[in-house]
């Protein structure tokens, strides 16, 4: 039976949805022979099973919302994620595989074939470039040409993004569709100035960037005063660790973390869930608001993010990480109602 | 020798660095030492990992029709008859 493939980001240590009975799940070992990585024993269970489980649930509703959105029968949209190399954000993946003819979106597949499918892996920047710049001149030609049909692809394919990027700049649902609206035209008006120098999405987002800036500047904020101002701040409040004098626990939890392992998946991805952390987001400062977006709610690659951004990995990391420090208390304080 | 010790303050900064293959050989021994004894980091890590998983699944993937239809309204009058 021929099946449509759904590609979906994966953590680094990556699965590979067989055809077996439809579900069989196989671990795949991390590639890169020049690290030996010490297999970690969780005494709370199988990490990959617990792994394998989250991706299901969330990769479940992908598939839902993929074939209710292409009217597609459930049973007929396979599930498939791509090997990653160790830390690199697998999503990724999924914009260098969206571009590739042979394994996009659409694209329908033998079961038999699915395991000798050979993905682009990160540091195989070749091959991927290649087939992106194909894809990507393809929608450029298109676009220079005034095909419609083209423009309607290409807003449909990173409209939703670019929304979310320019709300990332603190601007309302409104202001983000003035500035999205005002970023297309300004591309359509210096379309004959992209000479493919970077890619179509980098500019795309560079001059998006521009217009929600300009707008945020005019409109008023009435979201989180702090700016993120340049002092270090601790991650965790430090009475959650004993002092770096105590004789015996120096720097170790006073509390429990829990994993949320415990937490069952329908309460993870449920909407109030995931409001509390559209909140958090939109509560963070700007600087970190849209590394976060592009990294962790978008799926670009690091590369990407600072490219676009004009970032080090370093500075880019820093942000990140404090991005994702704040959002973790806040949803710690929600999902354990912990102050 | 012997091997880099960390307490959990430290893992804890490190966190995003580990996930993003930025720590040197040595510190990600290090870190993934204590991490496969310290319970609490543990639960730390997996909260960060479930961060990054959750936050994808934000994505609403529809273009909000009004808007659509702004676009390519916008887009016909760049191809119109005025069209540079």
């Amino acid at each position: 039976m021929r099946r449509t493939l759904l590609l979906v980001p994966c953590a680094p240590r990556c699965l590979l949805a067989s055809e077996v009975d439809g579900a069989t799940m196989h671990e795949h070992a991390q590639p890169g022979a020049d690290r030996a990585s010490p297999a970690i024993e969780f005494s709370s269970g199988p990490p990959q099973i617990e792994e394998a489980l989250l991706n299901r649930v969330l990769g479940e509703l992908r598939v839902a919302q993929y074939a209710k959105r292409h009217a597609l029968s459930h049973r007929s949209v396979q599930l498939v994620q791509p090997l990653e190399g160790v830390g690199v954000a697998g999503r990724d993946a999924r914009e260098k595989l969206a571009a590739v003819d042979c394994f996009g979106f659409h694209t329908e597949v033998d079961p038999a074939d699915i395991s000798s499918l050979q993905w682009p892996r990160v540091g195989e920047r070749g091959v991927a470039a290649t087939r992106t710049d194909t894809a990507e001149s393809r929608l450029v030609r298109g676009l220079k040409a005034g095909d419609e049909s083209v423009f309607a692809e290409t807003v449909d394919r990173f409209t939703p993004s670019m929304l979310r990027v320019a709300r990332a700049y603190g601007l309302t649902r409104a202001g983000a569709e003035d500035a999205v609206q005002e970023a297309w035209i300004r591309v359509l008006s210096s379309l004959d100035r992209f000479e493919g120098r970077s890619s179509f999405r980098t500019w795309l987002f560079v001059i998006l960037g521009n217009c929600a800036r300009r707008r945020a500047a005019k409109e008023p904020r009435s979201v989180s005063l702090n700016s993120g101002g340049g002092a270090a701040e601790p991650a965790v409040a430090e009475s959650r660790f004993f002092a770096a004098d105590h004789p015996r626990w120096a720097g170790m939890w006073t509390t429990l973390v829990d994993s949320w392992d415990s937490i069952p998946e329908e309460r993870l991805l449920a909407e109030e869930t995931r409001n509390v952390l559209r909140e958090a987001i939109d509560a963070l400062p700007e600087r970190y608001t849209v590394v976060f977006v592009l990294r962790d709610v978008e799926g670009w690659s690091s590369e990407d993010v600072c490219a676009l951004l004009s970032l080090t990995p370093e500075n880019q990391r820093v942000l990140l990480h404090r991005a994702r420090t704040r959002i973790r208390a806040a949803l710690e304080e929600y999902l354990e109602g912990r102050h | 020798m012997g091997g880099q010790q960390l307490n959990c303050r430290e893992v804890v900064d490190l966190v995003t660095e580990y996930l993003e293959g930025g720590l040197e050989v040595e510190e990600r021994l290090a870190f993934e030492r204590h991490v496969a004894v310290c319970p609490p980091c543990r639960g730390y890590l997996n909260q960060f990992r479930l961060i990054t998983r959750t936050a994808g699944a934000l994505r609403e993937d529809d273009v909000p029709e009004p808007l659509r239809e702004r676009l390519l309204e916008a887009f016909r009058d760049w191809t119109g008859p005025g069209r540079p």
